[in-house]
């Protein structure tokens, strides 16, 4: 047996009998992360969790939280008015109000796929008569790199470079989901790489207010069958705290230097979530004083519209209230290689891990 | 969300690094580490180094395992809860 | 006729003397053989007895050279291949190519090479082939067409049809290194990886097993785009598999270049790999025939067919079990 497999089965173990102390009680914990939500599906980690235990999945896929009116938009700015849009992978599949921007690049739309948004940059000072537009997605971890582009942008000049922010930070939706009785959320397996920008110390407010453990955890089935221990025997001690077990990775004030920079050209403001609706301060915006950098404002963007396909129980899964195996479109109408929702199109999407890593 | 993988630093010129993972080497933007220095082990996330980590990560991970399992004997030996 | 010439232009294709040019000196030199340089429009074969197999394959790739090789021994190989994974020796192939305007003449030269030294490697002639020339833009450098010739070995034939649960899937070496390959020159992605692409011509390769296993080899396919988990979902319409996550051979390079830009390397493409479904009790014969020929030194079993049709699982490290489906499409870089 490797090490890995004998620390997993001690892991089991423990958590079998952590659990045993908590008889009759049904524990619903949330993985914030899309990427825990892979990591789960993936090693079958629902298959081994005590019976009651629930590990559900939350609203930290930035491509499934993203409004399909963004997307929307998104088309629009390059079918209609000549935009190129550069786009992280995750993107580009995803249904929008009418079409996805894979679709809209059959239809002559000009999309590019980036890893790194260096590749827009190096677009928009290549081709000055471009006007190329970065699609800023996801939370913490993914919009230094949109405000340091910004910033790159501002510095060299370069006005036809833009970003389109979507970007979001996490722990408004988090206190949101613990607000809403109907969830009763018994913990925060909470998000790896999110928490190497903002820090533990960022959840303390939240879990005083709300008394439930959040614990910060990587993204190894070990590392998250860690963090559920945690998660439980501090239910049981009835001690509620902020924690790591992400090793040294995540420091207490996280990243400053990274959270400088987000705040030197983004600032907060309300957002909608797919699925969840609009939360309050959840948002980021480009500041003022960067508006020649903001497709929003240089395209005199409204916000987008929102409306969910029929049938579709995305904004349920999202809040991790419904299984996508409640949904009645789930493997039927709606597959990976046909998504009607977007928690079927970004790999980590509940419906798409769900799908794709279904038990045997 | 995020993906970012480990590796470790084998260039630096002002921000711009080159990362060694697994054999491969990736330009990187450093910005958000200021204080990283050549020989550093960092994470690395859509082309950006986002934090240092230390060699010993492993250790690390191993050493929090046994903590958690200490607690967690604590919690068992305490018949009053 | 002097001019010193050093890109492709619209001429080379427009019948003229240009493209006469093009090919007297350019092509027939390079790849000549006898069928190709009688130059009349069709080759004549003369073939033995039984069955031919006859294939067909275009091949479109960004950028046209990349580490480990280009898209003329991928264009050759991929032919090649596709015959050999029907146990049929390939005899004759034919090359058509849609050049780009503009091409670099070192560049078209450098793929004509290959498509000599691969074709030799494989034991293999061109026997007729077809040159046009596109507008710039219209075309991503070159485009080549393949189609193949190969006899088939009396009394052996090979198809999903025939395997049975207990049968093994073997593999030839490391899975996912050509997509890798590919993907890490490709613009913006800002890495560099060692790892070359597997591309190469398997026929000799497969001879060798086919000599030492005979009919115990059930069904070979080999796993380009889409990777092998595609492959053994298209074989699994009687049989299922089960893979072992642990035993998946695969580069540390590719692994960590995988996990970086979140791939599956099971959906990466190969250009150099053989999915053998043997009879268990020749699968040490077929491991030993595929560690004697230096395409297949890193010969293991991938994995094992059972009863249960149409479900390609893989083993997790933490004990769990997951199905493998078809992807979607080309896999795209993500950060997520
Ligand atoms: S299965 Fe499809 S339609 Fe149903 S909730 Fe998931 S994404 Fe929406």
């Amino acid at each position: 047996m490797t090490t890995e497999q004998n620390e997993s089965q001690r892991l089991i173990a423990l958590i079998g009998k952590l659990s045993e102390k908590l008889p009759g009680r049904h524990m619903k914990v949330m993985e914030v992360c899309g990427t825990h939500t892979v990591t789960a599906q993936r090693s079958g980690l629902h298959s081994i969790l005590p019976e009651n235990l629930r590990l559900v999945s939350g609203p930290g896929c930035p491509v499934c939280v993203t409004p399909a009116g963004y997307i929307e938009q998104a088309v629009e700015l390059t079918l209609s008015r000549g935009a190129h849009i550069v786009t992280y992978g995750d993107m580009l599949r995803v249904p929008g109000l009418t079409m996805s921007l894979e679709d809209a690049r059959r239809q002559g739309g000009k999309i590019t796929v980036a890893y790194s948004v260096h590749a827009a940059l190096k677009l928009a000072r290549e081709n000055p008569q471009e006007k190329v537009v970065f699609l800023g997605i996801g939370f913490e971890t993914t919009t230094p790199p949109s405000a340091y582009a910004v910033k790159v942008a501002h510095e060299e000049a370069l006005t036809n470079f833009m970003v389109f922010s979507a970007h979001k930070i996490m722990i408004p939706a988090m206190e949101a989901l613990l607000a809403d009785p109907n969830l009763a959320i018994d913990g925060y397996l909470a998000p790896g790489h999110v928490s190497v920008i903002i820090g533990t110390d960022a959840y303390k407010a939240m879990t005083e207010r709300y008394r439930r453990p959040c614990v910060v955890a990587g993204f190894e089935a070990n590392q998250m069958l860690l963090g559920l221990v945690r998660i439980l025997s501090q239910i049981i001690s009835g001690s509620p705290a902020v924690e790591s077990v992400y090793a040294d990775r995540v420091k207490a004030q996280g990243n400053i230097a990274a959270q400088g920079l987000i705040d030197e050209i983004f600032t907060t403001a309300d957002s909608r979530w797919r699925g969840v609706g609009v939360i309050p301060g959840s948002g980021l915006v480009l500041r003022e004083a960067f508006s020649k950098y903001d497709a929003k404002q240089v395209f005199d963007l409204p916000d987008p519209q929102e409306k969910e396909p029929a049938g579709c129980l995305c904004a349920n899964v999202i809040k991790g209230i419904d299984l996508p195996t409640d949904c009645p479109l789930f493997g039927k109408a709606c597959t990976p290689n046909n998504p009607v929702g977007a928690c079927m199109v970004s790999r980590e999407g509940t419906c798409s891990a769900y799908f794709k890593y279904r038990k045997a | 969300m995020c993906l970012a993988v480990a590796g470790k630093v084998i260039q630096l010129e002002e921000h711009n690094a080159v990362v060694a993972i697994e054999g491969n080497q990736v330009e990187v933007t450093a910005i958000l580490i200021p204080e990283v220095k050549v020989g550093d082990h960092v994470l690395v996330h859509a082309g950006f180094a986002i934090t240092i980590i230390s060699k010993d990560d492993h250790d690390a991970q191993c050493e929090l395992l046994r903590e958690a399992e200490a607690k967690a004997q604590a919690l068992f030996g305490d018949k009053g809860q | 006729m002097t001019e010193q010439i050093d890109t492709i232009k619209l001429a080379h294709g427009g019948g003229g003397s240009l493209m006469q040019e093009l090919i007297q000196k350019e092509i027939i030199p390079v790849l000549g053989g006898t069928g190709l340089n009688g130059l009349a429009d069709s080759a004549r074969l003369d073939v033995g007895a039984g069955a031919l197999a006859f294939t067909t394959d275009s091949f479109v790739v960004k950028p046209v050279i990349f580490p480990g090789g280009d898209i003329g021994r991928l264009a050759v190989a991929g032919t090649v291949n596709d015959l050999a994974a029907r146990g049929a020796k390939p005899l004759a192939l034919s090359l058509a190519m849609i050049i780009e305007e503009g091409l670099p003449m070192a560049t078209f030269r450098q793929i004509l090479a290959s498509v000599a030294s691969t074709a030799r490697e494989a034991g293999v002639e061109i026997v007729t082939g077809d040159t046009k020339v596109v507008e710039k833009g219209e075309a991503e450098g070159v485009f080549l067409t393949t189609s193949g010739i190969g006899q088939m070995r009396a009394g052996l034939d090979f198809g999903p049809e025939r395997i049975e649960p207990g049968d093994v899937v073997i593999v030839n070496g490391t899975l996912g290194d050509h997509g890798i390959a590919v993907m890490s020159v490709r613009e913006g992605l800002r890495f560099v990886s060692p790892v070359k692409s597997d591309v190469a011509p398997l026929a000799g390769m497969v001879d060798a097993v086919l000599d030492a296993c005979g009919d115990a080899v059930k069904c070979m396919t080999d796993p380009t785009r889409g990777g092998v988990a595609s492959n053994l979902n298209e074989m699994a319409q009687k049989v299922g598999y089960v893979l072992d996550e642990q035993t998946i051979p695969v580069r540390p390079e590719v692994r960590g270049a995988c996990e970086m830009l979140g791939l599956d390397v099971l959906t990466v493409a190969n250009e150099g790999k053989m999915l053998m479904v043997v009879a268990p009790e020749a699968v040490d014969k077929a491991i030993e025939a595929l560690k004697g020929h230096p395409l297949g030194r890193n010969a293991v079993v991938l994995g094992v067919a059972d009863g249960q049709a149409k479900r390609v699982r893989i083993k997790t490290s933490i004990g769990g079990e997951r199905i493998i489906d078809t992807p979607y499409g080309e896999e795209l870089p993500r950060i997520c």
